[in-house]
């Protein structure tokens, strides 16, 4: 045997053909299965986009032309949306980022008292739609009826109040939306950061205070900028909140500008040609993203967390700690307030005494001569199946992916990830106009509702699991083929029950974004269809403040409790692994 | 017919040989350990030997019957095999009886059958005290035993092992793999197991395939690869040697050879029936426990003075570094040899026997 070299010729491209032909053959059902999943989510995802853009470049009659955006950019008002729009999703970011970041520093890094209390408050706020915040801060700071206005002027005698019906107010409300997005992206990497950074540079002189901020800050750049610029795109794509008080405002921004050209008289092409702009800003956004992430976007999992050791910024504590209760009062408490307060009042801007008081506007969920029932069981099955849905696909993908060497799975991550940034309203632009006509005519049902936001809200449940898959070893499969157990059959008898937890948080966190969507059911949404932030939407259209409080207090206390659950499933997972 | 047969087997991964046209066979009963440093292949064969990686040419067969080739692909449920992991890849979810009854249940065996073959082979490796505990309850040290006995209660035709004991401590793995040597002796199963530790290899082998960049360098028993080291990379890889370049003089008495060395002058060494040219280029290398230190001068071939140049007393041996000449020469003897102190001057020799020559050009 020694040295013996033997000649090793490379196999003919028919046989190699052969072998791979063989293989799926042999594994059959897996590749049906495999097939299948591909072919779904590639479909889901690409069919609207393909639409959205084909429609943009052809002409009623079908021939292809730039018309469309040239129209829509000389259509009156939309060049003035889309400046509000930057502008606004700008100040959206600075607004959060000067918010967010002495928080996610203080919570993280410092003696501040009560940074538990703090994190939790923030996670409201992130459950919390834009479109609810908008209504409570116009119950709030309405120009005459609003809370806050009221009270300054019987108050202090204030005459006019501030008004939130203005492009700074929709920054405000934006602002206390998205900025848990940066606290808990910059906290979160400040928790996992390596502690003996800062250490060194103690060692090497520097004070507690500078060495905090001056080493870890720059450290955790790269999830700074990841996620302003997630809150951009956020407050890009958002619908609800300019909606709401753009409306009264009399201004548009990008997605009401969308919004109407959808509206009677409908004129499809131009709606398509106005969402290419949102697209656009989208890709080059998560493009950014990308760059400044560079290579670390996967180091979640860290090594064994070291506590850091808090630095004690002595009275500074207390000024960090006023700072964030302020903004968590503004953000968390005062929009809860005036919501229940509303929602038990028999009309909206009458006074809170007893005569006033009623629970008409919750009894209203459970009668069956208006929407409301409907619009919860819609609400609960939509989520429900989109979130089943969902993590069934990832879990097939993800294998795929994670434990295949097929060529194309970068490209296939790309489709699966791809939808995550992308406003709701442009994508539903592409799911209606794709879904009109047989054999799709599923615009106007239900169904569609589980195809658009399967297609939008993928990408969370493929990030579940996928973590869930990066973390199980190979092995535990492999010693599940060496018993005896198939492809499938190992799936289904090692890989599911271990990764439970994980796709029952991926579920969870499906079911609680899809709970509240509402910029992409604006549009698919028939009468039949409504779910319940459609049915806020209706009652803020018809100025029943009242009862859209009401709808707007169960929804937050249902994904208050999706979330809850999540944290559980998700604390739990941790352990196991 | 052997058990096991390799018959020119390569793997390639983006364009990199990983195994480069090995042949291999196992016979039954034996248990042959495939010896080598990470990224020498060892692993790969494993791998292509239990199905999860499909062989760019060349045939595997098991009793006979192709299990893998150009043609054919087994999947590696149905090859009738089991296998013992380095993360031991026991199923948290489960118990330890139904990490092992799994398999056998797939195989349609009623439950009384199941549970007495769970229940013996846990026995077999002394936890059956454990059949009801999850693997998150168990030390290292019993997950290894439950991985050999979940691997074992499916009465596989071929066992295999990969680097079962490195995810144990020092203590335990010299402890575990003189138990897994007696347990595949009394249990006569044929068995393939990697690893690139030597002691491990040497304790649990019948042969050794050593490996180095995707092929099998030498096969042999334990004495084989560390007295009769066929190449280069396996006198250097199995234990210790002092590494001399050569030149061939010509033929000497009882079956020897004359050397030149630039370093240590002429030497007299075994031929070991082998024909080597005169005047050819050679290695040379001796074995730092062959070489014998004495205070006093002796007599006759391969006797050389030196003075120590290094001296580390290990517990039983005394590991030294002696130059001879300018030539450093690292020798192991026993520490109650004598004392010896750095700059002592000191004597050595070396049987021409212990002595192995090596063409160059392997």
């Amino acid at each position: 045997m020694t040295g013996v070299t033997f000649p090793t010729k490379a196999r003919p491209l028919h046989l190699r053909a052969l072998a791979i032909f063989e293989d799926l053959r042999q594994e059959w059902l897996r590749t049906i299965i495999m097939v299948a999943a591909v072919g779904i989510v590639g479909w889901l995802v690409l069919y609207p986009l393909a639409i959205l853009f084909n429609l943009g470049l052809h002409s009623r009659t079908g021939a292809f032309t730039f018309d469309n955006y040239i129209t829509v950019f000389s259509e009156p008002g939309l060049v003035s949306a889309l400046v509000n729009s930057i502008v606004i999703s700008a100040g959206t970011t600075v607004a959060s980022l000067l918010i967010a970041l002495p928080m996610a520093w203080a919570v993280s890094r410092t003696t501040m008292p009560g940074k538990q209390f703090i994190r939790l408050a923030v996670l409201i706020a992130f459950v919390m739609p834009n479109f609810i915040t908008a209504i409570a801060w116009i119950l709030l700071a309405g120009p005459n009826a609003g809370l806050l206005n009221v009270f300054m002027r019987e108050v202090f005698g204030v005459a006019k109040g501030w008004s939130v019906f203005s492009r700074g107010g929709l920054i405000l409300v934006l602002t206390f939306s998205f900025y848990p997005l940066i606290f808990f992206a910059s906290a979160a990497a400040l928790d996992n950061m390596d502690p003996s950074y800062e250490e060194a540079a103690q060692m090497a002189g520097a004070s507690a205070w500078r060495g905090s901020l001056g080493i870890s800050l720059p450290l955790v750049m790269p999830a700074i900028v990841s996620s302003s610029i997630f809150v951009f795109l956020e407050a890009m794509g958002a619908f609800g909140a300019p909606a709401a008080i753009g409306n009264a405002a009399y201004f548009h921004t990008l997605t009401t500008k969308i919004y109407e050209l959808f509206s009677y008289p409908p004129r499809f092409e131009l709606a398509a040609a106005a969402a290419t702009p949102i697209i656009a800003f989208t890709v080059l956004g998560l493009m950014l993203q990308r760059y400044a992430t560079g290579r670390r976007r996967f180091n979640v999992i860290s090594a064994k967390p070291k506590v850091a050791r808090a630095v004690d910024i002595g009275i500074g504590r207390w000024i960090l700690f006023a700072f964030s209760m302020l903004v968590i009062f503004a953000s968390v408490a005062l929009p809860l307030f005036v919501l229940v307060r509303t929602s038990l009042l028999s009309r909206w801007g009458l006074p809170f005494t007893w005569q006033n008081l009623t629970f008409k506007n919750y009894a209203a969920l459970f009668d069956t001569s208006t929407i409301l029932p409907r619009a919860v069981g819609n609400s609960l099955m939509v989520s429900a199946g989109t979130a089943s849905i969902c993590v069934v696909l990832a879990l097939v993908i993800v294998w795929l992916i994670e434990r295949t060497k097929l060529p194309g799975r970068a490209l296939l991550t790309f489709i699966c990830t791809v939808t995550f940034a992308f406003p709701g309203i442009a994508l539903a632009v592409g799911f209606v106009l794709g879904y009109r006509e047989p054999p799709l005519a599923l615009y106007g049902t239900i169904w569609l509702f589980f195809i658009a936001f399967t297609a939008h809200r993928f990408p969370f449940a493929f990030q579940f699991v996928r973590n869930g898959v990066k973390q199980l070893s190979t092995e535990l499969e492999e010693a599940g083929r060496m018993s005896g157990a198939s492809w499938t059959r190992t799936l289904v008898d090692i890989s599911v029950p271990l990764l439970k937890s994980g796709m029952m948080a991926a579920w969870m966190m499906v079911f609680a974004v899809t709970l509240r969507e509402l910029s992409m059911a604006v549009l698919l949404n028939v009468r039949g269809t409504e779910t319940m932030p459609i049915a806020i939407f209706n009652f803020v259209d018809n100025g029943t403040f009242e009862s859209a409080a009401a709808v707007s207090v169960v929804l937050i206390a249902m994904s208050i409790l999706s979330v809850a659950i999540l944290r559980r499933i998700a604390g739990k997972a941790q352990m196991e692994v | 017919m052997s058990k096991l047969e390799i018959d020119n087997v390569s793997m390639s991964f983006a364009g990199i040989r990983a195994v480069n046209g090995v042949s291999l066979r196992v016979e039954e009963g034996e248990t042959v350990v495939l010896l080598g440093s990470s990224g020498c292949g060892k692993t790969t064969l494993l791998r292509l030997i239990a199905g999860f990686l499909r062989p760019t040419s060349g045939a595997i067969r098991v009793n006979g019957k192709v299990v893998a080739s150009e043609a054919i692909m087994v999947p590696p449920e149905r090859r009738s095999l089991s296998m013992v992991f380095q993360s031991y890849a026991i199923w948290p979810h489960k118990t330890v009886a139904e990490n092992l009854s799994y398999g056998l249940r797939l195989r349609g065996l009623d439950k009384i059958t199941t549970a007495e073959k769970v229940r013996v082979a846990l026995a077999t490796v002394q936890m059956d005290a454990y059949a009801d505990r999850y693997s998150a309850e168990l030390s290292g040290g019993q997950q290894q035993r439950v991985a050999l006995a979940r691997a074992l209660v499916l009465e596989p035709e071929i066992l295999l092992f990969d680097e079962p004991l490195s995810n144990l401590d020092a203590a335990l793995r010299e402890h575990m793999r003189f138990e897994i040597k007696a347990l595949l002796t009394k249990l006569k199963i044929t068995s393939i197991y990697v690893t690139h530790d030597q002691n491990e290899a040497m304790v649990v082998a019948d042969r050794i395939a050593v490996m180095n960049n995707g092929r099998i360098e030498q096969v042999g028993s334990a004495e084989d690869v560390y007295y009769r080291s066929e190449t280069d990379f396996v006198a250097k890889f199995i234990g210790l040697a002092n590494v001399f370049d050569a030149e061939v003089l010509g033929p000497a008495d009882n079956n020897c050879i004359r050397l030149r060395t630039p370093g240590l002058g002429d030497v007299l060494a075994t031929s070991g029936n082998r024909h080597f040219k005169d005047g050819s280029a050679v290695k040379l290398y001796i074995r730092p426990e062959n070489i014998r230190i004495s205070p006093q001068a002796g007599s006759g071939e391969n006797h050389r003075r030196g003075q120590v140049m290094r001296r580390s007393f290990l517990g039983a041996q005394l590991d030294l570094l002696i130059d001879v000449g300018g030539t450093a020469l690292r020798v192991v003897g026993p520490s109650a040899a004598g004392e010896r102190h750095v700059d002592a001057s000191t004597f050595l020799s070396f049987d021409p026997a212990d002595c192995l020559v090596l063409t160059t050009n392997q």
